[in-house]
């Protein structure tokens, strides 16, 4: 295993999604480690940013819903996104242009793990990583609607 | 748990069956911390679930269940209280309407938790105070008949 600094060089070196699904891949003590410093700042928004395309319409079934992601832990308090799933897409929003049905809160190690599906939301939520505020069917599903970056798969999976 | 591997999709949303595999598996300390956490979400989720559970016996039974659960932000309890009759079960938060045939207490969530998902005996946790029932004693201890349990 790399040292901890060899590892943030490498995922420094990449464009930012590369870095989250690199991220995607660590060991939870190294996930934590690193998105403790200034690379949160770059990769929380950008996971959000990339939803709409990462987005499994599939899975999502007939979900109608907005939500609020709120990630803790950043410098200027918690880093929040809007989105609205439904009609195939998941869609940005504007903050403040629609009331979340539900809102998941969790850090930023968390929200790399949920997203890429290392962490269940429903044990997620039973073990307070994820804290959920409004209606709990839809929020356990949200996270298992996006799909993992190809890059991030290991081999073999 | 500190391993790379990317594991299984979760199954798609959050049902009683999810609910009582993952108080089976949890260790109590972790519940706790979800119980801290998401205190709110977790008994309503619990109490919401009492109607689609309801056997054809508790569509027979016309009563009003109060539950108390302790550990309430502040201090004291939260009340949620199921309305049986007509041959369905609502779950109301708060009092009952009508005065209840019988109040169970928990003062300990994590009890609550167990209890609902199969995971604890009720007469072990009532022989040690663990649920205090005032009222009607034998609708309390026929409960189990009333709602299916989780498997």
């Amino acid at each position: 295993m790399a040292s901890g600094q060899d590892i943030e060089a490498m995922v420094r070196s990449v464009d930012s999604e590369t870095a989250a699904s690199l991220l995607a891949t660590l060991p939870d003590e190294t996930l934590a480690e690193l998105l403790a410093g200034p690379l949160r700042e770059a990769i929380v928004p950008e996971v959000f940013r990339r939803m709409p395309e990462r987005f499994m319409p599939d899975a999502a079934g007939d979900i109608e819903a907005v939500v609020e992601w709120s990630v803790t832990g950043g410098a200027d308090g918690a880093d929040r996104a809007l989105i609205r799933v439904g009609s195939g897409r998941c869609e940005l929003l504007e903050p403040g242009t629609a009331e979340p049905e539900a809102t998941l809160e969790m850090d930023a190690p968390e929200l790399i793990r949920l997203i890429s599906g290392r962490s269940d939301p429903a044990e997620a939520f039973m073990t307070g990583r994820l804290r959920v505020r409004g209606d709990l069917m839809t929020a356990a599903r949200i996270p298992t609607l996006f799909e993992l970056p190809r890059d991030a798969e290991p081999a073999g999976a | 748990m500190a391993d790379a591997t990317v594991t299984n999709r979760a199954p798609a949303g959050f049902d009683s069956l999810t609910m009582a595999q993952m108080v089976r598996k949890l260790p109590d300390d972790s519940l706790l911390a979800g119980l801290e956490v998401n205190r709110e979400a977790i008994l309503s989720e619990v109490f919401e679930r009492f109607p689609e559970r309801l056997t054809s016996r508790g569509r027979d039974t016309e009563a009003v269940i109060k539950w108390k659960v302790g550990g309430a932000p502040g201090g004291g309890h939260d009340r949620f209280s199921l309305v049986l009759g007509g041959g369905s079960c609502e779950v109301v938060r708060g009092d009952p309407p009508e005065s209840a045939r019988t109040t169970i207490t928990i003062d300990r969530p994590l009890d609550l938790l167990k209890l609902v998902t199969g995971n604890a005996n009720p007469v072990s946790l009532f022989m040690r105070r663990r649920i205090k029932v005032h009222g009607d004693l034998m609708l309390a201890a026929s409960l189990t008949t009333l709602f299916e349990i989780p498997r």
